[in-house]
């Protein structure tokens, strides 16, 4: 015996008595041949028993037996009873509870999903008052809430009274006026009922009215013995899937054919991860068609939003009528295959994703996109991105709305503009955009609340109603269903398997609706609204489900997420046992035994004449770094394809300021110079400096130039007056470049094209190489070190072939941060440049630093000409920003580089 | 004592605080306390009791249910005999109300902070301002930067200079203002209500600030003035006032009395403290001399004396150094300069249209951060007027008694839901209500999380604004060895500071006393710096942690031993040496996803796939172990040639260059991807990965790990599927916070690697604590300091901003002092959390320098304070000996699979069975409908008995109907014409005559079947069906598509063509139903009266 609980007597209205009359099903079918209509309390219950019927009746084929659901037969008797106003459609509804609530509400600020969220709950608590009969001024007194449903009660009989909507109604206020003529309009003699654990006061009602005008109303009461059942425990819930998988694969080799329910208690929230297990298990050869969207058993139904090409349809339409896109949004839009011409245009589409990104453009504007000769190899996507561009954001109607779209889904190519739309589309993807043009036309049926409406409006309902729209999958084993346990009462299979049935999932803890003050859900006893309640409908259930199936398998995990789990105790009674996992347990380090072998990863490759077109420090640098870093840099050109960035990019602040200090240079030329500016002429030296950076430099969006502009000019007052602080000085040279052919013997050889920033020389003689840098500041030990982290002073040094008297410095022009950093032979009288004295870290000899350099920057160039390559960073720091990871396979090699953050 | 704080703490009569230690059995007292609580109430609903992790509620849940079921203890169980005593009287209280108890376990309110502010807001849509619920997650770091990105962009717009200011503040630095604003949205529940409600008024907002910053300045003036010995403060003044005179520093000369702890004074209190300490501490008295102002004369003698004297004697008063050189660092006045003001009120205003573009973007995407709904939950509870208590009993929360457990770890928000809940309990109502809470703010050490320790400390004295409650210290450990307890009770009263501070969140340390008696061990093993460097350091550590767990393993398999780090970074040395040794080890949370080659090689196929261009996920591909591509050979594939790489890769040139083998790889890929780049953005993303990833047989080149690894990446993927694309910004993100599964056997259970805040709450009978020698990582200084301040009844914020980039000033240094002090007591509760997790044997392993030094930040400095050769509070310490294996060296080639699989050639899908439809219009399918129903009725009468009367009725039906699918208006009209004029055909019609008579033998209209196959049912309706006079079934499908003009045969071919299948299933099923009778089929136009007839095909 597999529970401790009696089937829950079903608790009929008191003015009508229902006999519980007939059990199997061949009472119920011999009934209905009699002229018996079955009434169920769900419209999967109704698709139930019309199966149950046609197959116990032994015929290949037979008429449909005259089963409804609740809902749907009063619907039709509403439909068909003349005297009555029409209903209006839940779409018309829901704009229509919206439209009052977004008046009412003070807060005019009240986001839109805010207001969807309470058109519907209200709706709901009015289908529910009317079901239980509760009156309008039960609500006062109840608080803000319960008023404010009152007033919005109220104010959608004020709107159904205006005359556009005469002859409309709420769908949910209807039944009570079908009483009257409802005896007289039956055809059928016996009513049977099943599904239905008590009757609200509404179904009450209209069946007292059946029986009194003489109809015989009778219950199905299932006399089948509950199910055998067995309870399982996993350890955890990847365990459960790996039980439920097996046990479905066996069950369907036994019988191919068995009706098997996989129901899931309330504690498994996301059934997806099951419905992925069964894929692989069942479809193994699908998972290698991306292309093949078949599932192996029916899941819950998802959403038409879901669709990929749906989601994109949506955001593409987000885009319309807008002026400027951002980067993100543009390199979608650039890589959506539906959009017009995506299969001609890819390569192009893809490419200029690439150049938007190289030249940081976070934001653009479409008009200038259109504008800029960019898209002339791609008409197609220029066609489209004019479309939206042209689109009109006016009000109009819904039709006309609606029209207007079909118009412009055409020219963006997701609808097909003719029979003869050339492209290929899967049957799945036509089923889909079938689907979405059929959502579009139902909202035609918004004209009747008379409105014209903005296009973000007619946008976010369509949005709304494709993500309302289910979309059941299509399945390899129709026969095999997933579905919540709640929603399994009144069904039958051959086998049922019960997951997740944990405490959690049964009995189920009490829940309450809101807008309906909680007072009245207990007083009228709606739905799970108190524990005994929620007690009682879980017990229905739980016999519902002992009854599904001649066999009932139960599972649950023991822990799940991180939580323990204890089986229900409505299982408490049943056999138990453990699942043993077949597998080997997860998480251990076996191989799974593909054939592997070893192999040299990065053979030395030299160089072969001309083919390093460009090369400047960074070659060096990246050779220092990492031979492998500077082979895939520089030699296959594998460059990263960066995100955007807001505000303008650092690179392109500090070629700004560079410009601007060779344009100061130029003018001013030496010290003497400077100091014989007055402030004002300084003022204007600084202008003209930015000036100029200005015109030459990159194109940075117009209310950024100015802010940048201020920064400079503080920039470059602060640094001029580090400059007066020198010694005398005259600017030798400005941007001077220079070619080094590297390495300096060897077969292999290639150029590294360098250009210094400024050289001056003092009153001594002395040769003062100056590199801007606005990034971090430099340490002199990134220059010395054993393996140099930052040979561009190095670099310099040898191509200016610095001697003894000579310097280099770094001037860092970071806010905060301003100052020389380098190195000379002695003492040139500029702080931040130190003398080579030995003191302080620094070397000793500023000649045999000269001297390692060139070695240094010898072997390093040697290295990159003959082709050494290897995986090795020089240390963790050097992968920090490198972002090759997943090319040179680093961890693989046995190189921890764990960036991580520390603690926690 | 210990037990009468037990008894107090379970009285069901009582409010208490509960202090509960490491191993004092606090789980069975929230147990007991729920049991005895049951027994007084009407319903358990009554009960609240709050926790903070599912897990703990989970649990907590589990032990009172196992309490309900528990059987009489013997003699041997006496502890537990008490739980059962209050367990049996609670299931007598369920019995006699029905509750069902045992078996209804969510009639416990048992839930975290979290789940019940969700309730709430849900419970309240309008006033919580939610509607629908959104969904809550807690990365919400890129919605964040969203907002504030949006905001700087509007901010640009409607204050041009406050956003120019603000960002020239920050260099010009928009990334950085971006995420400091998205920083600053993820705290907003400290700024944001204060902020938005001083929005048209800063000026008074600058007050309050300002009055903070006076009250934090005036509290360390007056500790510094209480540390001050009374007798010092009249002897000093004429001593200083005489030194002043010598130097000539008039403030001092006049110095006649010892001011007052007030802000006024603030300048005297610097100078008097300037004149007592230099920057490294109370000043030494031989330094006093005639620089001083003490000229080496008679005169200057007993003074000079007496202030050495004196200087002496302070240096003996515990505290009062750093309060001393605490007090030089406040700034001069409490006030924001002008300039900060002004930036200060561009930031909020910055700030509040980021709240603003924050809720935009949640109600876009329909999440939420918990934050986000406890403010609104909260909000809606407190109304307009702030009256909590009625709103809740609307709501039937009658909640009488709460329990709050882990109270330590309680955040500002909490805090205030707290007082919410309790703020309608008045004294005198009749009714009996308790408030419960237990926690160790010693083990608070969940600041990222928000936790405020200060919170607990006034709640402690009552001054949290809550109910009164008793506070009660539990002391007896039932966890670890007396030895272990003893060393801890030792270290941690001198670690942990002498004084509770509820601003700073200090707490000091309360002593335990062991339960046990069993042996232990505490010893410290030092480690000196090693000439190799820190890897070798590391590795020999590593070593000598190996060599240990060994023994302990070997002494006793069954040993528990855990590894705990501060950083998990910490324990990367340690787990190559265990894999070496061969002892299986469970690692929680220490592996990053995105730094395993798998997660790294998907992340590259979905980029590859996904964006053409990418060359770097193409090369990556190319190198993989399927590639196998070595550097020559991609040199040759690549190698000056900019196109794409998919491109090149279909070269036949560039193939024949290569050695045939590695040609064939680079083709085996295309061949295998091919499929996969044809979808690429048409299906969901997880689809393409997992059909690509099994295509290249991948699976089976990673190990089992690696598999689960896989999983949760795809896991990861489909939750960021945004129409077969992901945003690779946030996929980063996430994968950041992924890590590699742990081993789950139970071997490896034996030994777990995890840091030490995940170790909370846990306990092992061995514990080893590497690495304690290491700084933390905290952090560079912030640009904004932000802290909290309690006040009576709340916490108010407090905001400074740095002067600028990368510089420094004294307001911003108090405040951001506050977040640093909270910062460095917590980092020594850490060291406590993780050294009372042991039962038996604590070891601690550290570097010290040559000299014996701690490195300055790190956990051991705090255990060494007197340095190695000071001893380690009793513990035994242990030098360090051994070598380890360092990895350097030991590089590993990489592999590539020896042999490809073979290719998966996928089939191609046989004809298409789905058409597009042509699209005739929103008027089309209604209109369709209203016919198919009308002409049903004209069968169903028969066409012959139809009338004029029949024709008005069917006009109004089609009415309805057209109104009822929605058509209204014109488009009503229209359709409504159209349907009338189609019954006007078909009547006029000779064929229709004929169709819809209702001589016709077996007719039927709207003919509903069934049909079944191996248990599968199919119902068709077929819309006119009879058997014509000679015996021939007709099929016939209504079509109400119109056409107009001319080529109408080639039309109704189409149609035909369109219909034809639809039409056969019909013939197959009426087959079956009437095997033997002739079938014809046809469709009906009634729009044009239209006519198609033909032979169903055999089959
Ligand atoms: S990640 Fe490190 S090892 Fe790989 S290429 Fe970059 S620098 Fe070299």
């Amino acid at each position: 015996m597999a529970s401790r609980f009696n089937s829950a007597p079903i608790e009929g209205p008191k003015t009508i008595k229902i006999k519980p009359g007939v059990s199997q099903v061949s009472e119920v079918s011999e009934a209905m041949q009699n002229g018996a209509l079955l009434l169920t309390a769900t419209a999967g219950q109704a698709a139930d028993w019309k199966r149950r019927l046609s197959v116990a009746s032994g015929a290949a084929v037979i008429e449909t037996p005259a089963v409804v659901s609740w809902q749907q037969w009063l619907a039709d008797l509403i439909a068909t009873d003349l005297s009555l106003p029409v209903p209006l459609n839940r779409l018309q509804e829901t704009q229509l509870w919206e439209r009052v609530i977004r008046a009412d509400l003070p807060d005019r600020s009240s986001s839109a999903a805010s207001i969807r969220g309470l058109a519907r709950h209200a709706m709901q608590a009015l289908e529910l008052m009317q079901e239980h009969d509760i009156d309008l001024r039960e609500l006062a007194g109840f608080g803000e809430e319960a008023e404010a449903l009152a007033r919005w009660i109220g104010g959608i009989h004020a709107e159904l009274a205006r005359p556009t909507l005469a002859g409309r109604a709420l769908a949910a206020e209807l039944p009570w006026r079908l009483l009257p003529g409802l005896a007289g309009r039956m055809e059928a003699s016996t009513i049977l009922l099943d599904g239905f654990d008590r009757f609200m006061p509404l179904q009450s009602a209209l069946l007292a009215v059946l029986q009194a005008g003489g109809v015989q109303l009778l219950c199905i009461e299932s006399d089948a013995p509950p199910g055998e059942v067995i309870v399982t425990a996993c350890t955890d819930e990847g365990e459960e899937v790996d039980l439920l998988t097996r046990r479905i694969a066996t069950l369907l080799q036994e019988k191919p054919e068995a009706r098997i329910a996989l129901l899931t208690g309330d504690s498994i929230r996301d059934s997806e991860p099951l419905g992925l297990a069964l894929d692989r298990c069942l479809l193994p050869a699908a998972r290698h068609n991306p292309a093949d969207e078949t599932r192996a058993v029916v899941m819950p139904a998802g959403s038409l939003f879901d669709a990929p090409m749906i989601r994109q349809l949506l955001f593409v339409l987000g885009l319309a009528g807008k002026r400027s896109l951002a980067l993100s949004d543009c390199s979608r839009l650039l890589l959506s295959p539906w959009l017009k011409g995506y299969a001609a245009e890819r390569a192009g589409r893809a490419a200029l994703d690439g150049w938007l990104r190289r030249r940081n453009m976070h934001h653009l504007s479409i008009p200038w996109l259109l504008g800029s000769g960019r898209l002339d190899g791609l008409p197609e996507f220029a066609g489209a991105l004019s479309a939206l561009n042209d689109w009109k954001v006016t009000r109009h109607s819904a039709s006309d709305w609606v029209s207007e779209l079909n118009r412009l889904l055409q020219e963006l190519g997701f609808l097909p503009s003719g029979f003869e739309a050339g492209d290929l589309r899967s049957d799945a993807e036509i089923r889909l955009i079938n689907t979405l043009r059929d959502q579009l036309a139902s909202l035609v049926c918004l004209d009747a609340l008379d409105d014209t409406m903005s296009w973000s409006r007619f946008l976010a309902i369509l949005r709304s109603s494709c993500t309302a729209k289910p979309l059941q999958n299509e399945a390899a084993f129709p026969n095999v269903v997933v579905m919540p346990f709640t929603q399994a009462a009144g069904l039958k299979f051959d086998v049922v398997l019960l997951a997740g049935f944990d405490e959690e999932a049964a009995p189920m803890p009490a829940r309450s609706l809101p807008l309906l003050p909680l007072p009245l859900q207990q007083k009228y006893r709606i739905r799970q609204c108190n524990a005994v309640l929620a007690y009682e409908r879980s017990s229905f259930l739980w016999q519902a489900v002992l009854r599904a199936a001649p066999r009932i398998e139960i599972s649950y995990a023991r822990v799940r997420g991180e939580q323990e789990c204890r089986p229900s105790p409505f299982a408490a009674g049943c056999e138990q046992r453990d699942y043993l996992p077949v597998e080997v347990d997860r998480g251990s380090a076996t191989m799974m035994g593909w054939p592997m072998e070893p192999f040299e990863d990065a053979p030395s490759v030299p160089l072969r004449e001309g083919e390093l077109q460009r090369g400047g420090t960074a070659v060096i640098r990246d050779q220092s770094a990492c031979p492998f870093r500077a082979f895939a840099r520089h030699r296959l050109g594998l460059t990263p394809l960066e995100e955007s960035t807001p505000g303008i990019e650092p690179t392109v602040k500090g070629s700004l300021l560079h410009l601007a200090l060779e344009e100061l240079w130029r003018r001013l030329q030496s010290a003497d110079r400077l100091h014989a500016l007055d402030e004002e002429s300084e003022r204007q030296l600084i202008e003209a400096a930015i000036a100029h950076a200005w015109e030459q430099g990159g194109a940075v969006p117009a209310r950024l130039q100015a802010i940048e502009s201020r920064r400079m000019r503080t920039l470059l007052g602060q640094w001029l007056e580090i400059e007066r602080g020198r010694p005398p000085f005259q600017v030798l040279a400005l941007e001077e470049e220079w070619r080094l052919h590297l390495p300096q013997s060897g077969p292999n050889r290639f150029d590294v094209r360098i250009k210094a920033d400024r050289i001056d020389r003092d009153a001594h003689g002395h040769r003062i190489l100056i590199d801007y840098k606005s990034g971090a500041k430099q340490r002199i030990a990134q220059w010395i070190g054993e393996r140099i982290e930052e040979p561009q002073l190095p670099l310099y040094a040898l191509a200016a072939n610095l001697g003894h008297e000579d310097a280099v410095s770094f001037a860092s022009l970071r806010a905060g941060e301003m100052g020389f950093e380098g190195l000379a032979g002695e003492d040139i009288g500029i702080e931040g440049i130190a003398a080579c004295d030995g003191k302080r870290n620094h070397p000793e000899d500023w000649d045999a630093v000269l001297e390692v350099w060139r070695e240094k920057i010898d072997a390093l160039a040697a290295e990159f000409a003959n082709g050494e390559c290897r995986v090795t960073p020089r240390d963790a720091d050097a992968c920090r920003y490198c972002g090759l990871e997943a090319v040179c396979r680093i961890e693989e090699t046995g190189f921890d580089l764990d960036a991580g953050d520390d603690e926690a | 004592m210990s037990e009468q704080a037990r008894l107090h703490a379970r009285d069901p009569g009582r409010s208490v605080l509960v202090q509960a230690p490491a191993g004092s059995g606090k789980t069975e007292l929230l147990t007991q306390r729920i049991l005895a609580l049951l027994v007084h109430v009407d319903e358990p609903e009554e009960i609240l009791a709050l926790t903070f992790t599912r897990k703990a509620a989970a649990e907590m849940r589990i032990r009172v249910i196992d309490a309900l079921n528990m059987s009489e203890p013997d003699a041997a169980q006496a502890h537990k005999l008490e739980t059962w005593r209050l367990a049996q009287a609670a299931l007598q209280r369920s019995r006699e109300r029905g509750w069902n108890l045992a078996e209804h376990a969510s009639r416990l309110r048992l839930m975290t902070l979290d789940s019940l502010t969700h309730a709430l807001a849900a419970q309240l849509p309008l006033l919580s301002g939610f509607g629908e619920m959104p969904v809550a997650g807690e990365d919400q770091g890129h919605t964040y930067r969203l907002a504030a990105e949006r905001a700087l962009d509007r901010l640009l717009e409607i204050d041009r200079d406050a956003a120019e200011a603000l960002l020239l503040h920050l260099d010009h630095q928009a990334v950085v203002l971006i995420s400091l604003v998205a920083d600053m949205l993820a705290k907003r529940e400290q700024w944001l209500e204060l902020v938005i409600d001083h929005a048209r008024d800063m000026e008074a907002l600058r007050d309050t600030l300002e009055s903070t910053l006076t009250g934090l300045i005036v509290e360390q003036l007056q500790s510094c003035d209480r540390l001050m010995p009374i007798e010092y403060r009249h002897a000093l003044p004429p001593i200083l006032a005489f030194a002043g005179e010598n130097r000539g520093v008039a403030e001092l000369a006049s110095l006649s009395a010892w001011p007052a702890a007030s802000v006024e004074s603030l300048p005297l209190w610097q100078l008097i403290a300037a004149e007592l300490t230099t920057k490294d501490g109370l000043r030494k008295p031989g330094g006093i001399n005639v620089k001083r102002g003490f000229p080496n004369d008679e005169e200057s003698k007993p003074l000079k004396q007496q202030f050495q004297q004196i200087l002496g004697d302070l240096a003996l008063v515990p505290g009062l150094e750093s309060a001393l050189i605490g007090l030089q660092q406040l700034p001069a006045t409490s006030s924001y300069s002008e300039q900060q003001w002004q930036l200060m009120q561009a930031l909020f205003n910055l700030l509040i249209l980021a709240a603003d573009e924050l809720q935009q973007q949640f109600s876009l995407s329909g999440e939420a951060d918990f934050t986000e709904i406890a403010l609104r939950a909260l909000r809606a509870l407190e109304g307009e007027a702030g009256q909590p208590s009625d709103l809740l009993l609307r709501l039937d929360y009658r909640i009488h008694h709460i329990l709050v457990d882990e109270f330590q770890d309680t955040s500002l928000l909490q805090m205030r839901l707290l007082r919410n809940l309790t703020a309608g309990w008045q004294e005198g109502d009749g009714r009996h209500r308790t408030l419960f809470m237990v926690g160790d703010p010693m083990q608070s050490i969940y600041r990222f999380r928000k936790a405020e320790v200060g919170l607990f400390l006034q709640a402690a004295e009552n001054a949290a604004a809550l109910p009164q409650v008793e506070m009660q210290s539990l002391e007896r450990n039932f966890r670890s060895a007396p030895l272990i307890v003893d060393w801890v009770n030792r270290a941690f009263s001198a670690i942990f500071p002498p004084q509770q501070d509820a601003v700073r969140g200090a707490v000091k340390h309360a002593m335990a006393v062991s339960a046990l008696t069993r042996d232990g061990c505490v010893c410290l093993h030092i480690q000196q710096p090693d000439e190799a460097g820190s890897e070798a350091e590391d590795a020999q550590e590593a070593a000598a942690i190996t060599a240990l767990v060994r023994q302990e393993l070997a002494a006793d398999a069954t040993r528990r031993i855990a590894i705990l780090a501060r950083s998990r970074k910490h324990l990367h040395a340690i787990m190559p040496a265990l894999n070496r040794a061969g002892i299986p080890f469970k690692a929680t949370k220490l592996l990053p996803l995105d730094s395993c080659p798998e997660v790294r090689l998907l992340r590259a196929m979905a980029r590859a796939l996904l964006h053409p261009i990418d060359r770097e996920s193409w090369a990556a591909l190319l190198r993989s172990c399927y590639g196998g591509l070595n550097t020559a050979e991609l040199l040759l594939l690549l190698g000056s040639d900019e196109r794409p790489v998919w491109h090149l890769m279909q070269e036949a040139e560039r193939l024949s260059a290569m050695e045939p083998a590695a040609a064939a790889r680079v083709a085996s890929l295309v061949a295998a991807l091919e499929p996969c780049v044809e979808v690429a953005g048409r299906v969901g993303v997880r689809r393409l990965l997992e059909s690509a990833w099994s295509r290249l047989g991948l699976a089976a080149a990673f190990d089992a790990t690696a598999a689960s690894n896989i999983a949760q990446t795809l896991e990861l993927v489909a939750t960021l599927d945004e129409g077969g694309a992901i945003d690779f910004a946030r996929f980063d993100e996430g994968l950041k916070k992924l890590f590699a599964v742990a081993n789950s056997s139970a071997e490896a259970s034996r030994v777990e690697l995890m840091t030490m805040h995940g170790a909370k709450g846990l306990q092992w009978d061995v514990v080893l604590l590497p690495g304690l020698g290491k700084r933390g990582n905290n952090g560079d200084t912030p640009l904004l300091a932000l802290t909290d301040v309690p006040a009576v009844g709340h916490e108010l914020p407090l905001l400074a901003l740095r002067a600028a980039t990368r510089s420094d000033d004294a307001l911003f240094s108090l405040v951001n002092g506050i977040e640093k002090s909270k910062y460095d007591y917590e980092l020594a509760r850490l060291l406590y959390v993780a050294c009372t997790r042991a039962e038996t044997s604590l070891h601690m392993f550290g570097r010290v320098s040559e000299k014996g030094q701690a490195t300055s930040g790190s956990l051991l400095s705090l255990l060494l304070p007197g340095g190695a050769d000071g001893g380690c509070f009793g513990a035994e310490i242990i030098g360090l000996q051994g070598e380890g294996a360092t990895q350097e060296g030991e590089r590993k080639p990489l592999l590539r699979m020896s042999e490809l699989p073979e290719l998966v050639v996928i089939e191609p899908v046989p004809t298409r069975q789905e058409t597009e439809y042509l699209w005739a219009g929103p008027e089309a399918a209604p209109v369709g409908n209203a016919v198919h129903a009308i002409l049903q009725q004209v069968a169903e009468k028969g066409i012959e008995q139809w009338s004029a009367a029949d024709s008005e009725v069917a006009g109004l039906r089609m009415r309805r109907m057209l109104l009822a699918e929605g058509l209204s208006g014109e488009s009503l009209e229209s359709a409504a014409r159209r349907c009338q004029l189609a019954l006007q055909r078909v009547l006029a019609s000779s064929r229709a005559a004929w169709l819809l008579s209702a001589a016709h033998r077996e007719s039927h209209c709207e003919w509903a079947l069934s049909s079944h196959r191996g248990g599968a049912v199919a119902n068709h309706i077929i819309d006119r069906s009879f058997v014509d006079t000679g015996g021939t079934r007709w099929i016939v499908d209504y079509k109400t598509a119109s056409h107009e003009g001319a080529d109408m045969e080639a039309f109704l071919d189409e149609e035909t063509k369109r219909h034809a299948a639809q039409l056969e299933r019909y013939a197959a099923t009426l087959r079956l139903l009437e095997p033997e009778r002739p079938i014809r089929l046809a469709l009906y136009f009634p729009m044009f009266d239209g006519w198609r007839e033909w032979e169903p095909a055999h089959h």
